[in-house]
């Protein structure tokens, strides 16, 4: 429970500083996913839910990240 | 009747797509706005029908490109239109969300919260190869 205490004890400012990066990473994904033609729906209310690991999910499966861990092929 | 959405009417009468009504008729005589509006555009017909008599073109040959080209304006911008709303449709559930969330920080439900982002973040887990499966799908 001590955990759960710490949480309690953060100052208000920082729980509206939360909320206000997690509003901006949502708008940002958002536009994004519209610029590029994504679901922006799906994807703006999926930045929603948590921060930054949403923003990071985000870039990795529309930046297609997994492609810089596949091994080289020899003649390339 | 506010004098703009006369205004779009006169037009249209202008153009012969409606008869001038009795209605309009009466603002025309009281309203000098659009007395002024509907004498322009008169007045530009009389030009015009005289500027044709002079140079001898009787008929104007409407510009396909240029139609296309307005067409394709307006597409553009009505789709631009429709993008703010959603925009701000989705700028409107966000600041929901997030106010429900201060609501439950402010009433101390932070036990909720933690189920919540346990959840999302369970459900991002079960999730994550459903979407890079869709992006691979995208790319082929």
């Amino acid at each position: 429970m001590k955990q759960h205490n710490d949480i309690v004890e953060l100052p208000p400012i920082l729980w509206v500083l939360l909320c206000l990066v997690l509003l901006t990473q949502a708008i940002l994904i958002y536009k994004d996913a519209e610029w590029r033609g994504e679901n922006k729906w799906f994807w703006g209310l999926f930045g929603l839910l948590n921060v930054p690991s949403s923003g990071l999910i985000y870039l990795f499966v529309t930046r297609r990240c997994w492609r810089w861990f596949r091994p080289k092929k020899r003649d390339e | 009747m506010d004098c703009k959405r006369i205004q779009e009417q006169l037009t249209d009468v202008f153009f012969g797509e409606q008869d001038m009504s009795g209605q309009q008729k009466e603002h025309l005589e009281h309203c000098e706005e659009c007395r002024g509006y509907w004498e322009s555009l008169t007045a530009f017909d009389s030009e015009l029908r005289e500027e044709m008599k002079e140079t001898g073109i009787l008929t104007i040959e409407p510009d396909e490109m240029l139609i296309r080209q307005a067409f394709a304006k307006a597409d553009g911008v009505l789709e631009e239109r429709g993008k703010n709303r959603q925009f701000i449709l989705f700028v409107g559930i966000a600041l929901g969300v997030v106010g429900c969330l201060g609501l439950m920080i402010a009433f101390g439900k932070l036990d909720l919260l933690l189920y919540e982002q346990v959840v999302a973040t369970l459900l991002t887990l079960i999730g994550l190869p459903f979407m890079v499966r869709q992006s691979l799908k995208k790319e082929w």
